[in-house]
C-alpha cells in the first residue's frame, strides 16, 4: 500500500502531470492523423525525452500512446481512414453511423469507449499482471498457430453477408504475407527481383493504401459529376458521450476489456487481432446481429474498447518480462532503456514504485485522454465541413507523409498506391478490404509458428491439436465457424460485405 | 461488354493461380519448405475464387443482372486523373523534393477535384479558383512541411 501511495506522490507531480498532457495531446494528434501510428508517435518523442527524469519520460511517452490509439478512432470514424491499424474494425459500423448523420454519437461512443478500455486495462494492469504474464509465456507455436486459425475464422465471421468474397480476400492477405524472404531459410519469395521486397509488404503501406487511399478514389468516383450534395448537418450539440447506450452495453465493454488485455499480453498479437476478436464476439453476444456493419452503436464499443485495453495489456509483458507485446511498446521500450531503466523482472523487484508509478501514469494518461478527447469532438466534426475537393488531396498528402515518414521509402509510396488501386476494385466488388489487413497480420504469425512448431516438436504434427491452450482455441474456432456457417444459411444470401 | 466484377473475379484467379506455380518452383526444405504455405494459400485461393466466379457467371447468365453501380465515362477519366496525379506526386517526390511536388500536387488537385466535384458556373470563378487553390497549396504545404522537419523531425526528399 505504502508503494502505490509513493507512486501516487511521484506521478502527481507538476512536471509529470504535463508532460502526460503533452504527451497525449500530440499522440491524439498523430494517431489521428491517417498514416501516421502509434509506434510512430512515440519514436519520434523519444528524442524529445533525453533530457527528462524517468517518470516524467515515460509519462510523455505512455500519453502519447494512449493519445495516439485513442486518436486513431476519428479518421476512421468520420473518413472511413483508420488512424492506427487498431482501429480498422471501428470503421466497419463507425462509419456507416457517420454517414446516417449521426457523427456526435459516434466520436461521443468511441471516445467513451476507449477511456473506459484503457481505464479497466490499466487497472488489470495494476492487480493482475503477474499471472497473466504467466499465461502469456505459455504461448508457443502451436498456440500462436491457433490464434492465427482462430483469426481466419473471425475473418468470415465479420464478412457478413459475402463470406466467400471475405475469405478471399483473406487469402488475399495471407498470400501477401509471403512475399518476401523466408523467415527460416531466407530463400526469397515473389520479390520480382525488387530489393525493397526482401523485407516483405509492409503493414503501413498496404493500410493506408486499402483504406485511405481507396477510400479517396471510391469517394470520387461516387461524387463525380454528381450535383455536389449539400452537407449533411453533423449537430455539434450531438457531441456529446452517449451514456444511455454505454450502460446498455455494459456486457459488450466488459469482455472487450478481457479480451483486449489478454490479447494485448501476448507478444506479437496487437490491438487489431483483439478489435476484430471483439467485435466478433460483441455480434455473437447481439440480439440485432443482422444489424451489424450498418452503425451499430455495439460495433464501435467493441472496437474501440478492446484496442484501448489491448495497450494496458500490452504492458504486461513489457514491464514485467521485457517482452514486447506490440509494435508500439516494442518502441516504448527503447524509451525505458533510453531513460537507463530495463523492462523486466528486475524493474519490478529493484524500482518498485517506479514500477507502480508508470502504472499510474498510464492510468491518468487515459483519463487526461479522455477529457481531451471530450472537449475535442466538436472540433472534430468540424472536420466533416470542410469541402470534400480541399479534404481528399489534404488526406493524400498526409497519407504520403505517414508512409514515407516511417522508413523513407519511395517504394513503399508506389506500393501505397498500388494497394489503393486494389482495395478500390475489392470494395467495389464486395471483398472488402478489412480482411486483407487482418490476412497479412496473421500469414506471418501462422507460417513461422507452424514451421517453428514443427522443428520443437520434431516434426509432430499431432502437438498443434493436443496441447491444451492450443487445442481449446481450435474447437472455439470449429465451434465459431459452424456458427458462422447455420447464421448465413439462415440470412439473405449475398448482401454487401462493405 | 464483360463486366467488371467478372473480370476482377478472373485477375485474382490468374494471381492465385501464377501463386501456386511460383511457389512450387521454390526449393524445399524439410517438412514444410518455403514455397509450401504459399501453395496451400494460393491452392486455395483458387478453389474459392473459382467458387466465386461460378456464382456470378450463374448470376448474370441467369438473372441478367450485374450487381455492381456504372461508372460513368466522366467518373472514370477523373478516377484516371487523380491515379496519375497521385503517380505524378509520389515521382516528383524522388526528383523534386518534398516542396515543390507537394505544393503542385495540392494545387492540381484541388483544382481537379473542384472541377469534378463541384465545378465553377462562370470563367471569373475559375481565375479565383486558381488562385484560391495556390494560396491553399502554399499554406497546407509550408505548415505540412515546418510541422514534420521543425516538429518532429522528419526528413523529407
Amino acid at each position: 500500500m505504502d508503494i502505490l501511495v509513493n507512486a501516487i506522490v511521484l506521478v502527481f507531480d507538476a512536471q509529470v502531470l504535463i508532460g502526460i498532457l503533452g504527451g497525449t495531446i500530440l499522440g491524439l494528434i498523430m494517431g489521428s492523423l491517417p498514416g501516421l501510428t502509434a509506434a510512430m508517435a512515440i519514436a519520434l518523442l523519444i528524442p524529445l525525452t533525453f533530457g527528462l527524469t524517468p517518470i516524467v519520460g515515460m509519462g510523455v511517452l505512455l500519453g502519447a500512446f494512449c493519445g495516439a490509439i485513442a486518436g486513431g478512432a476519428v479518421p476512421a470514424l468520420l473518413l472511413n481512414i483508420p488512424g492506427t491499424p487498431s482501429s480498422v474494425c471501428t470503421t466497419l459500423d463507425g462509419f456507416p453511423m457517420v454517414r446516417n448523420g449521426r457523427a456526435g454519437e459516434a466520436l461521443g461512443l468511441a471516445v467513451a469507449s476507449s477511456f473506459l478500455g484503457g481505464v479497466l486495462g490499466a487497472l488489470f494492469l495494476m492487480l493482475l499482471a503477474p499471472p497473466i504474464a504467466s499465461f502469456a509465456l505459455a504461448f508457443g507455436p502451436a498456440e500462436f498457430f491457433a490464434l492465427g486459425v482462430f483469426g481466419i475464422v473471425i475473418i468470415a465471421s465479420v464478412s457478413s453477408g459475402s463470406i466467400l468474397r471475405g475469405i478471399a480476400a483473406g487469402i488475399l492477405g495471407l498470400g501477401l504475407s509471403t512475399v518476401g524472404s523466408d523467415p527460416m531459410t531466407g530463400v526469397l519469395r515473389f520479390t520480382a527481383g525488387e530489393a525493397a521486397l526482401i523485407t516483405g509488404i509492409g503493414l503501413l503501406p498496404a493500410l493506408i493504401g486499402l483504406f485511405a487511399v481507396s477510400q479517396v478514389f471510391k469517394d470520387f468516383a461516387e461524387r463525380a459529376g454528381l450535383p455536389a450534395a449539400p452537407q449533411r448537418g453533423h449537430q455539434s450539440a450531438s457531441a456529446r458521450v452517449p451514456w444511455a447506450a454505454l450502460l446498455r452495453g455494459w456486457k459488450v465493454i466488459s469482455v472487450s476489456t478481457i479480451i483486449g488485455v489478454i490479447v494485448g499480453a501476448i507478444p506479437g498479437a496487437g490491438g487489431s487481432i483483439s478489435s476484430f476478436l471483439s467485435y466478433d464476439q460483441a455480434k455473437r453476444m447481439s440480439k440485432t446481429p443482422e444489424k451489424f456493419g450498418t452503425g451499430h452503436s455495439e460495433g464501435v464499443i467493441a472496437s474501440e474498447t478492446a484496442n484501448n485495453a489491448t495497450a494496458g495489456g500490452a504492458l504486461i509483458p513489457m514491464l514485467t518480462l521485457g517482452v514486447p507485446g506490440e509494435v508500439a511498446t516494442a518502441v516504448l521500450m527503447g524509451g525505458l532503456t533510453i531513460q537507463g531503466l530495463r523492462p523486466g523482472p528486475g524493474l519490478f523487484e529493484q524500482q518498485t514504485v517506479l514500477f507502480y508509478g508508470i502504472l499510474v501514469a498510464f492510468l491518468l494518461a487515459n483519463v487526461v485522454m479522455f477529457l481531451t478527447q471530450l472537449l475535442g469532438i466538436r472540433v472534430f466534426i468540424r472536420i466533416l465541413q470542410v469541402p470534400p475537393r480541399l479534404l481528399m488531396p489534404l488526406i493524400l498528402m498526409f497519407c504520403a507523409i505517414g508512409v514515407y515518414g516511417v522508413n523513407g521509402s519511395i517504394f513503399e509510396l508506389w506500393l501505397m498506391l498500388g494497394f489503393g488501386i486494389l482495395g478500390f476494385f475489392l470494395s467495389r466488388y464486395e471483398f472488402g478490404t478489412a480482411p486483407v489487413i487482418l490476412g497479412l497480420i496473421l500469414g506471418g504469425l501462422m507460417e513461422s509458428n507452424l514451421r517453428r512448431g514443427l522443428l520443437v516438436f520434431d516434426g509432430d504434427w499431432t502437438q498443434f491439436v493436443l496441447r491444451p491452450i492450443a487445442a481449446a482455441i481450435l474447437v472455439l474456432a470449429a465451434l465459431f465457424l459452424g456458427t458462422v456457417i447455420v447464421q448465413n444459411r439462415k440470412s439473405v444470401p449475398d448482401t454487401a460485405v462493405e | 461488354m464483360i463486366s467488371g466484377r467478372i473480370a476482377f473475379n478472373i485477375f485474382l484467379l490468374a494471381i492465385a493461380s501464377a501463386g501456386v506455380v511460383k511457389a512450387r518452383q521454390l526449393p524445399d526444405f524439410g517438412q514444410i519448405g518455403p514455397g509450401d504455405f504459399p501453395m496451400w494459400i494460393a491452392g486455395l485461393g483458387v478453389i474459392v475464387l473459382l467458387c466465386i466466379l461460378l456464382q456470378d457467371v450463374r448470376q448474370l447468365v441467369n438473372d441478367n443482372v450485374v450487381n455492381e453501380t456504372t461508372v460513368t465515362r466522366f467518373q472514370a477519366l477523373g478516377l484516371g486523373l487523380i491515379v496519375l496525379m497521385l503517380a505524378a506526386y509520389i515521382t516528383g517526390l524522388e526528383w523534386l523534393g518534398f516542396l515543390p511536388s507537394t505544393g503542385i500536387f495540392l494545387f492540381l488537385a484541388a483544382i481537379i477535384s473542384t472541377w469534378m466535384l463541384d465545378p465553377p458556373k462562370q470563367t471569373q470563378e475559375w481565375h479565383r479558383l486558381a488562385a484560391f487553390s495556390a494560396l491553399y497549396a502554399a499554406i497546407a504545404t509550408g505548415a505540412s512541411y515546418y510541422a514534420f522537419t521543425k516538429g518532429f523531425g522528419l526528413v523529407f526528399p
